[in-house]
């Protein structure tokens, strides 16, 4: 098989970074390779698949760049990056920077037209592309109507359209829903199988899902290279992954735990049906805490549309209690965004009725529920606009008019219960995602709410931050009493995490119920394209009973001698 | 929110090519400044509109209206206070002398006016910026320079989504940034203006970026994908707008339709 893309000894060092990205990496990519490269936080990944597309060094500046990079028989320091990205296209993690034009079909354009093809082969190239994203009949939409998830799929039918030889994802579904993200992961197949493209490398935390796409696993940590090679091999390394804090496929954890050797541990739930693994006390399943039966907040029959005619919310009824981690599901457009604005008063329902704390607050602003909801917005730039944490935390609680030293406080409490006390003189932007995001929490935190409503939290975190970040959540919940209501697409947070949860579809609730009995319904959570956790799935096909994490069911195991 | 001000309706005007009706545009400025007479810059306005109409648009400029009166009306009365040159004097006030000649010019100017101003949202309501891109590209315009204009209508509605959820974060923070006097207004400006301006220039940073890891190369030839072509009807309807051009040219060299001869 000929070799796609070989580096040397590569060294990056960005300008002004005191450190490396990356230190002396060499990889060779050949015909037929689906590579996934995982790793923590800043441990190169992206700069690797820039290096891969020409974008590093060419067109961010380093201070520092040494070895070779041939991508496709190109130098790829030689050639200008409109050059290296028409044989290795990537998909960026930020995929609304990677979109810029006015329609869906001038999107998937552009690339064409760069390659000087004719008007009807471009045609062609943008049909087949928008087909393979599941776009068709959108040709005509202007960019900015689509929903998040349709433009990440924008974002991939518009690097597809040149028809690279490798194809490179960055993250790239962290937005769709899990249909979303699994039909995604079918084009890549089938685009491999056909051998229009070929070969892919895909960054992505979700492990389970890499092990069975990929042939190659390369672990990244701080620039290095430390393990390479077939998913069998490398994700049955459950120690060093779960160093690393990223998440091993949970059938692989459970296997390892349960004292299996590294060559006998599955990857996927088919693998460990396959596999005795003892006998189950069902008895030891720790019930859920129930939650107190103080009502905190509740809607009635909510109505809300933005256009006549075109219902958003259509008859929302909901109760939460007080300590509740109320969960919020459903695939995009299922109108959770709005729902948690109607509960934050930004928006005001057209019919129905929303109470806090039994008084009636339907007709009133968010002004109304200050102190009492803290809301933190999917994108914590949004909201960052001070020149110091210190200042971000404590703008809300100088706004509510309290006194300088309660503001003090209160900043430092939060600061310390975040584990942002070390950030607290640093300028907010120039803080990595994650960190942004605790910064967002927090400022959010000192209006000390008791209920906080998260908009998809930990989109584009990775699974240890994602842990970090819920757990402090779940801190606030315990030590507080914080009532939790959490938008999330990420099932491995509800079924850690959530003691109830609710399905939204179409505007309406479909499923209200606690966390365990949802993920009995296997078929149901099938019909509406959600994809449990590994460990559920195989619980409930191994056993007929769901274990919501790994540590359950381990307790729950009386090992066969 | 509306941000595009394409009309997909099927017209005549809609079907005719774009560089048809930058041409069209071109000569309702050279009519418009043509005649300094109301009658006459009324009738251009006409043309504007019966175009509108034609376009089966014409109730999209409902928007315009307001702004347009105005406009209207400080050209109405601020004219004639400087222009004072006549033969007919309306109304006398010491060395205040409003001159008929100055009232008259007054309303043409702010015809004329409406007139240009209609006649690019014209171009706009019933041509898609993309179209209008292909054919500055045409015209030999530099690829980057059409594709700036183009960005700046795409870049709109996204600066207005991120504007939105500011106001919404910050509103969720317990300060409305719309709400208050004008100086508090001012004073919350801040908590608008840093969280949107930081966020554009993540986006815009990586334009670049993203334009060249699709194969663009700046200095490169490239094809497109939305092909422009003059048919039959493109090229009468540029001929019927040249003639108009022609006429009124021979009219005003005539001296019909002026108030002051000598004035633009």
């Amino acid at each position: 098989m000929s070799t796609l893309i070989e580096l040397e000894d590569v060294w990056v060092r960005y300008r002004m970074a005191k450190d490396y990205a990356l230190r002396g990496i060499s990889l060779v990519i050949k015909e037929g390779d689906v590579v996934g490269i995982i790793g923590p936080t800043g441990a190169g990944k992206s700069t690797l698949a820039k290096v891969m597309c020409g974008i590093v060094p060419n067109l961010e500046p380093c201070d520092e760049f040494k070895g070779h990079v041939m991508v496709c028989g190109l130098d790829a320091r030689d050639v200008p990056t409109g050059i290296v990205s028409r044989r290795c296209a990537m998909v960026f993690q930020d995929y609304e920077a990677q979109l810029f034009r006015t329609t869906v079909e001038l999107e998937v354009a552009f690339g064409p037209e760069n390659l000087e093809l004719d008007p009807s082969e471009i045609k062609r190239r943008v049909e087949w592309s928008l087909r393979l994203a599941g776009l068709r009949g959108l040709e005509r939409k202007y960019t900015h109507t689509l929903s998040g998830g349709q433009k990440q799929r924008l974002a991939i039918a518009s690097v597809l359209s040149l028809r690279p030889e490798v194809l490179i994802l960055d993250e790239a579904t962290s937005d769709l829903d899990p249909r979303g993200k699994i039909e995604l992961f079918q084009v890549v197949e089938e685009l491999l199988r056909h051998r229009v493209i070929k070969a892919a490398v895909i960054i992505d935390h979700h492990l389970d899902r890499l092990a069975r796409l990929a042939n190659r696993i390369v672990v990244l940590k701080d620039g290095e290279i430390i393990e390479d090679g077939p998913p069998r091999k490398v994700l049955t390394k459950v120690e060093l992954l779960k160093e690393l804090k990223l998440e091993p496929p949970q059938v692989t954890e459970l296997f390892h735990r349960l004292g299996w050797p590294e060559e006998k541990l599955p990857l996927t739930v088919d693998e460990a049906l396959n596999k005795r693994i003892g006998n189950v006390k069902t008895t030891s399943r720790t019930s859920v805490k129930e939650a107190t039966t103080k009502l905190v907040l509740k809607l009635k029959d909510v109505w809300f549309h933005y256009l006549p005619g075109e219902w958003v919310l259509k008859g929302i009824n909901l109760k939460v209690h007080e300590g509740e981690v109320l969960g919020i599901i459903g695939q995009n457009g299922s109108g959770k965004t709005t729902l948690a604005n109607i509960i934050m008063g930004i928006l005001r329902p057209i019919r129905g009725k929303v109470t806090l704390f039994n008084r009636d607050v339907t007709n009133q602003g968010p002004a109304a529920r200050i102190g009492i909801i803290g809301y933190v917005l999917q994108n914590p730039d949004y909201q960052i606009f001070n020149r110091t944490v210190y200042e971000e935390l404590a703008f809300a609680p100088k706004y509510m008019g309290l006194p300088p030293e309660e503001i003090d406080r209160r900043v430092r409490n939060i600061a310390r219960l975040v584990g942002i006390e070390h950030l607290l003189n640093e300028d907010p932007f120039f803080l990595n995602k994650a960190d942004r995001q605790r910064v967002a929490v927090a400022s959010v935190l000192t209006m000390y709410p008791k209920i906080l409503l998260l908009d998809e939290p930990t989109t584009g975190l990775t699974p240890g931050e994602t842990r970090d970040l819920m757990d402090l959540i779940m801190k606030l919940n315990k030590e507080l009493g914080m009532t939790v209501i959490a938008i999330t697409h990420d099932m491995n947070v509800v079924a850690r995490y959530c003691t109830r949860v609710v399905l939204m579809r179409e505007g309406r609730i479909i499923v209200d119920t606690d966390t365990r009995s949802l993920f009995t319904k296997l078929d149901l959570l099938r019909e509406n394209y959600i994809e449990p956790p590994q460990i559920i799935e195989y619980s409930v096909r191994a056993l007929g009973v769901p274990y919501l994490t790994v540590e359950e069911l381990v307790k729950s195991i009386e090992v066969i001698e | 929110m509306r941000f595009v001000l394409y009309v997909d309706v099927n017209s005549m005007i809609h079907r005719l090519d774009p560089r048809a009706k930058l041409y069209w545009v071109l000569c309702v400025f050279i009519w418009s400044m043509t005649f300094n007479h109301p009658i006459y810059a009324g009738m251009v306005l006409g043309i504007v509109l019966m175009t509108l109409i034609l376009a089966k648009v014409i109730k999209e400029i409902k928007f315009a209206v307001t702004p347009l009166a105005i406009l209207i009306t400080m050209c109405i009365t601020l004219w004639p206070l400087f222009r004072r040159e006549g033969t007919i004097i309306l109304f006398g006030l010491g060395f205040l002398k409003i001159y008929q000649e100055a009232v008259l010019y007054a309303i043409a100017v702010g015809l004329r006016l409406t007139a240009m101003v209609l006649a690019g949202i014209a171009l706009l309501l019933t041509t898609r910026i993309e179209e209008l891109e292909a054919a500055l590209v045409r015209l030999k315009l530099p690829y980057p320079m059409a594709f700036g204009i183009s960005a700046v209508f795409r870049f709109i509605p996204t600066l207005m989504g991120d504007a939105y959820m500011v106001i919404a974060a910050q509103r969720a923070r317990g300060v409305d940034p719309l709400k208050g006097s004008l100086l508090t207004k001012m004073r919350n400006s801040a908590i608008i203006v840093a969280p949107i301006f930081m966020t554009s220039m993540r986006r815009l940073s990586t334009l670049p970026l993203a334009m060249e890891s699709r194969g663009y190369i700046p200095t490169a030839s490239r094809t497109y994908f939305i092909q422009l072509r003059m048919r039959a009807t493109d090229y009468l309807y540029m001929v019927i707008t040249t003639l108009l051009t022609i006429v009124f040219i021979l009219m005003r060299l005539s001296g019909i339709g002026v108030v002051y001869p000598h004035y633009i």
